[in-house]
């Protein structure tokens, strides 16, 4: 019997990336909390780097798929793909925000204020209203076709906002630091333990937020129903809505 | 609030964020179930 690709997409998905993203979050905790050692100047305050840098890359490679997948929909892609979009979007705003906290109170403790006009400060909150704006426009009323193309637009026009972060340490003169790991310079200018400790956090983050993501597409794929499923009325068929044994 | 006490709240906003975000996926997976 032909099963469809939303029964497949609707499973519960296989527990190994969750296991993984389980045992990479331990060693996270452990390298960032016991085995780095502490900052020289800032003291122990520097360990919130390793919730701080990964929740910003972790929006930043959500907000990227949030780009690919509104590109795929524009093409006339699946409801799958804007499934994906919608998942990546939610998990890129949580992670921009976490950053924003995160690092109010790394700011606080270090500069001495919450909040500050700051190039990458400012250039980050405009990021996460962009993508608040994006899902805004997904709960807006009408035809789910519609509102998903109109929701894609909106994702690929917020993208340009992802390298405006980044490089606002390098185009302006910021209080920030410059990029840790992603400079200009050839060796980064931390410690070897220290540079360990915070690409584990990265991975963590990373494959939580996987997890979550292929979490969040089955649920969104579950909730849709059958015919929303299909490509968009007079484009190409997409090659993931195929029951098995016709492929 | 300094030193490490900075470091027990940023990491305890950071988990409430993530267990949210499991909670969201879990509930879910139950509702899916229920049907």
């Amino acid at each position: 019997m032909a099963e469809s690709a939303q029964e497949r997409a609707g499973r519960a998905p296989r527990p190994v990336l969750g296991l993984l993203a389980t045992v990479a979050v331990v060693a996270a905790l452990v390298l960032g909390l016991v085995v780095a050692p502490a900052e020289a100047i800032q003291g122990q305050a520097q360990r919130l780097m390793y919730v701080h840098v990964p929740a910003a890359w972790t929006a930043f490679c959500a907000f990227a798929v949030v780009l690919g997948c509104s590109v795929a929909v524009l093409m006339g892609r699946s409801r799958r793909w804007d499934a994906h979009a919608q998942a990546a979007a939610e998990l890129g705003v949580g992670m921009t925000a976490l950053a924003i906290v995160e690092g109010s109170i790394w700011g606080h403790s270090v500069w001495g204020v919450w909040w500050t006009w700051d190039a990458r400060l400012v250039t980050t909150a405009v990021l996460l209203l962009l993508y608040l704006g994006y899902l805004g426009v997904r709960g807006l009323p009408g035809d789910s076709r519609r509102v998903s193309r109109r929701a894609a637009v909106v994702g690929v026009v917020s993208f340009v906002q992802v390298p405006v972060v980044h490089f606002s340490v390098l185009w302006w003169r910021t209080l920030h630091q410059p990029p840790t790991l992603v400079s200009p310079s050839s060796s980064p200018p931390i410690a070897p333990m220290m540079l360990a400790a915070l690409l584990v956090s990265v991975l963590a983050f990373m494959l939580a937020g996987a997890w979550f993501v292929r979490r969040r597409v089955a649920q969104l794929v579950d909730d849709s129903p059958a015919e929303e499923m299909a490509a968009v009325p007079g484009r190409a068929s997409s090659p993931l809505i195929v029951t098995r044994g016709s492929s | 609030m300094s030193g490490w006490g900075v470091v027990v709240v940023g990491y305890a906003i950071c988990a409430a964020v993530w267990v949210c975000y499991v909670l969201s996926v879990h509930r879910g997976g139950r509702r899916r179930e229920d049907r």
